[in-house]
């Protein structure tokens, strides 16, 4: 045997199984192929694979159009100037006949045989010396103003000879008249076209536009990708205490960040803004305190045990750093806006006004979204806060206490995320917070999850005993069924929790809401009363990584669209729908790179005493940062070819020019945005292969 | 002074890897652990420090039992105890002394430590340990540039930093070859006699159990088969340890 680890036995039934299967192998071979074929048959029908449609002669003309057009960039144009060449004629003949004036044969000249004719008759015109190839109208001037007759075109040889028959006008006049040749002759000088000036400006859009979405898409996916990673994830399990204590926190940091934030923007607004002196003067005092409480708070060191005075201390602390922090952002974003007004001027003459403009962007995003920001920082301060001490009463209270606290902590946790979807239910169908829809909603949503994973559990549990692929059929209908049975269950808890608060008061569908949510949290309590902690990483691996396939799966062209209505057509759009698709797609990339890493690191920078936070830093980040790399430069490099795709639905960049062009058939002119697209794109290649030499 | 008093793993599958261990480490002192491959030497050894969650029994170490322990208890027991591995789990791409500090995260301030910040104090003690162990010029090359003993000294350094009273070490020395193996034992071994440090290593060739260690415990299937003086291992018990087949090597 060359697999040691084969027994005897097991190997002699496979040899069993193959020997049966050697008059089977062609008739499947045979079977397979027939299927292909079938299958090919059928994408032909729907895809209207029609040949005659290739034949048509119209077709392939404008065929030819198109790729002549393309093989012709329209990138410069030539200084051109119009040179006129005439020779005398006479129409009719007058009586002592005629000749023209001898032209100057260093020249283009013209010569019209015979020299005089009657109206109507048919002359030869010949010209010579004219450059090689060139092509232009033949005309006859009658002594009219204005008026030019054109008999023919012509093209001149490789000599700058042509010669054309033609028939002469009905314009008999006494006087001499003339033909005359229009040429335009390149005056040697070119200049970059107008197409050319806009494909550059539009390229650059471009690559503005995917760098802004890359590295808006980097900033947020790196962090969420540790989230939707199953091998850091997995271990991570909290008492129902501290899932409660953490869900509770969210909505609390919110509040609590709102009034802190809309605080110290009014305070900032009223005493400071407008006085770059005041601002200055603020700044320094806020960088300076804070600055001091920066070295106090990581002068402490671990070392030793500490008492409950001083971790109080600690988080006090740091709570003082952020609000500091935040204050600081907020006076420098004033700041910021006050030294681009003053300095717009003196740079707009060295060509760097866009500067200036940009910090008083900057400014303006701090000072306009200070609420928001300090709402999302409590929130998440007030979260972990939450969950710690969840920890900390579970480690320090006796069992006797905790195993009862399961449930009210059960059923406040589920309440707060039933409010959440109550609350988006009732804002999205306008509710005003009477509807059964309300906790009817909340009811099937937390009734199917729940349905679905206790079906599922006993599923698996009796699947052991069905042998192979059947077991993971009927698991999985056995869970459809569960989530349909726990979303019936949740419909009807819901409109019984309405009807119940209807009949004490108006308006209490979100309270009915918060009703069910406790029902189902006093169920998990009892459901998980053996298990000391809920798997609440794996939970969150399971939700980032849906959300994260629910956002990849919507095109960028759509979420295009979304934001143009939302932000107005431009680059701007472009970029924001970019980014979000950006932050989905890498932070499934990177968290498989997560999951690949090697395990030995982590276990012995866990084996050190270190956290879970500096356990990332120390062991998983260092082996994710070429992978990381390369993932985001592919990742530009997509987003440069997406956003000439994203110009379609007005979300800016060369798409927008190139739609354009192709659908006024200016072919010569898309032709050029395409070989931009080109070059932009493999420029961007060969510079990531090299960084990626560079960094693995 | 550890002990471990009825410690059973079953893993998830509903593999059993451990059986009603129970035994006594007093301080200072060098246990061998031996045993085949799967007996369960890995799994009892990080039952120690909780990288693997036991199932049931007690490990008490200096008074405190490690498997009640909360999240931030077992943090504080893990950093007084080194770990050493079979292979040396090094984070390649980073250089020797971030691997060397990366031993003295449960002691610094969290905050600090993820900017890769380490107080003074901290930077010269990881010189000295990787001096100790003859790495000092090696400091600043990238882990993954140094031989596979050199690499396995780091680890010995890496476990230093967290001035152990303990040191656990699982196979040091079955990825190297027996010039280098002996190497990485003498350094165990000064650790053990000079510091005092109680060092539990679990180990495949038997010399080295009668070369280092004061005692050895043997586990077959889970069970403690053998608890004695490596001189008690006669060939009797050899055969019971290692299985009726099993000859002698080395």
């Amino acid at each position: 045997m060359t697999n040691p680890n084969t027994t005897s036995t097991s190997s002699d039934s496979n040899d069993a199984k193959r020997a049966g299967w050697t008059w089977l192998r062609p008739l499947m071979i045979l079977l397979g192929v027939f299927a292909i074929l079938v299958v090919y048959a059928f994408a032909f029908d729907k895809t209207d694979v029609d040949l005659e449609e290739i034949e048509s002669e119209t077709r392939r003309t404008q065929l030819t159009r198109i790729i002549r057009g393309l093989a012709r960039p329209n990138i410069i144009e030539f200084d051109e100037t119009e040179a006129f060449i005439t020779v005398d004629v006479a129409v009719p003949c007058p009586d002592g006949g005629f000749t023209p004036p001898a032209p100057d044969t260093s020249r283009p000249y013209l010569e019209m045989d015979p020299a005089c004719a009657a109206p109507e008759s048919e002359v030869t015109v010949r010209g010579y010396n004219f450059p090689e190839g060139t092509r232009a109208p033949l005309s006859f001037i009658p002594n009219v103003e204005g008026i030019r007759l054109k008999l023919a075109d012509v093209e001149a040889d490789a000599d700058g000879f042509f010669e054309v028959v033609v028939d002469l006008p009905e314009r008999p006049d006494e006087e001499t008249q003339q033909l005359q040749i229009t040429t335009k002759l390149r005056s040697g000088n070119w200049t970059w076209s107008e197409n050319a000036r806009i494909t550059w400006e539009k390229i650059i859009e471009t690559v503005m536009l995917a760098f802004m979405a890359t590295t808006l898409g980097i900033a947020v996916g790196i962090p969420l990708s540790f989230f939707s990673a199953r091998n850091l994830m997995r271990g991570i399990r909290t008492p129902m205490l501290s899932v409660a204590l953490f869900l509770l926190g969210i909505p609390a940091g919110i509040t609590v960040g709102t009034v802190f934030g809309r605080l110290i923007s009014n305070l900032a607004e009223d005493h400071l803004a407008g006085s770059a002196v005041a601002l200055t003067i603020a700044l320094a005092a806020t960088l300076l305190a804070g600055w001091l409480l920066l070295r106090f708070t990581l002068s402490q060191t671990e070392d030793i045990d500490r008492d409950l005075a001083w971790k109080v201390t600690r988080v006090v602390s740091w709570l003082g750093l952020a609000g500091i922090t935040l204050f600081a952002a907020l006076v420098g974003g004033y700041l910021l806006m006050e030294i681009g007004d003053a300095v717009e001027g003196a740079l707009d003459t060295i060509w760097l006004g866009f500067v200036a403009t940009f910090l008083v962007k900057l400014g303006d995003i701090l000072s306009t979204f200070m609420t928001a920001l300090a709402a999302i920082l409590a929130a998440f301060a007030a979260a972990f806060a939450g969950s710690r001490l969840g920890h900390w009463l579970v480690d320090r209270l006796p069992d006797r206490v905790v195993n009862p606290l399961r449930y009210p902590a059960g059923a406040v946790a589920v309440a707060v995320v039933a409010l959440g979807i109550g609350g988006m239910v009732n804002w999205l169908y306008e509710y005003a917070g009477d509807n059964q829809a309300i906790p009817a909603t909340a009811g099937v949503m937390l009734g199917a999850l729940g349905g679905g994973i206790v079906f599922g559990r006993w599923a698996r549990r009796m699947s052991q005993r069905i042998p192979g692929a059947l077991s993971s059929i009927a698991a999985f209908l056995f869970g459809i069924v569960g989530i349909v049975a726990g979303g019936a269950a949740g419909l009807t808890l819901g409109t019984l929790c309405d009807r119940l608060t209807a009949s004490m008061m108006d308006d209490a569908s979100m309270l009915a809401a918060a009703l069910v949510g406790a029902v189902f949290g006093v169920l998990l309590a009892w459901a998980t009363r053996r298990l000391d902690a809920l798997p609440s990483g794996l939970a969150t691996y399971y939700a980032s990584r849906s959300l994260f396939n629910g956002i990849r799966s919507v095109e960028p062209l759509v979420m295009a669209i979304v934001f143009v209505v939302w932000v107005g057509i431009g680059p701007f759009a472009g970029s924001l729908a970019l980014a979000l698709h950006t932050v989905a797609a890498l932070a499934k990339l990177y968290s498989e790179q997560v999951e690949s890493i090697l395990p030995g690191p982590v276990e012995a920078v866990t084996a050190t005493g270190a956290t879970r936070l500096q356990n990332v830093i120390y062991a998983v980040v260092p082996q994710i940062v070429p992978p990381y790399i390369a993932f985001t430069l592919y990742r530009w490099d997509i987003n440069v070819r997406m956003s000439t795709i994203i110009g379609f639905a007005g979300g800016g960049g060369i798409g927008f020019v190139l739609q354009q062009n192709m659908n006024l058939l200016q072919y010569r002119d898309a032709s050029l945005q395409m070989l931009a697209i080109a070059i932009v794109v493999s420029t961007l290649d060969f510079v990531s292969a090299r960084i990626r030499e560079r960094i693995v | 002074m550890l002990s471990i008093q009825h410690l059973k793993k079953v893993y998830e599958g509903g593999t059993q890897a451990l059986t009603d261990v129970t035994f006594d480490v007093p301080d200072g002192q060098f246990l061998a652990v031996i045993g085949l491959s799967g007996s369960g030497k890995s799994t009892l050894l990080r039952c120690i420090n909780r990288l693997i969650e036991p199932t049931e029994g007690s490990i008490i170490w200096n008074g405190q039992d490690v498997t009640k322990a909360s999240q931030e208890d077992i943090r504080k027991i893990r950093r007084r105890i080194g770990m050493v591995f079979q292979h040396f789990n090094l984070v390649h791409r980073s250089k020797v002394i971030t691997n060397v500090l990366a031993g003295r995260l449960g002691y610094v301030n969290p905050a600090l430590s993820l900017f890769n910040k380490f107080p003074k104090s901290d930077m010269s003690l990881a010189l000295d340990r990787l001096d100790r162990v003859g790495l000092r010029e090696m400091a600043y090359r990238r882990a993954d540039a140094l031989s596979g003993g050199q690499q396995q000294r780091v680890g010995i350094a890496r476990a230093l930093m967290q001035n152990p009273e303990m040191i656990l070490a699982d196979e040091p020395v079955a990825s190297l070859d027996p010039v280098l193996a002996h190497g990485i034992m003498q350094y165990l071994e000064d650790i053990n006699k000079t510091d005092g440090v109680t060092v539990l290593c679990s180990l495949h060739f038997l010399d080295l159990v009668h070369r280092y260690a004061d005692r050895a415990i043997a586990l077959n299937e889970g069970r403690v088969v053998f608890d004695g003086p490596p001189e008690g291992i006669d060939d009797a018990m050899f055969k019971e340890i290692y299985g009726r087949e099993a000859e002698r090597v080395g």
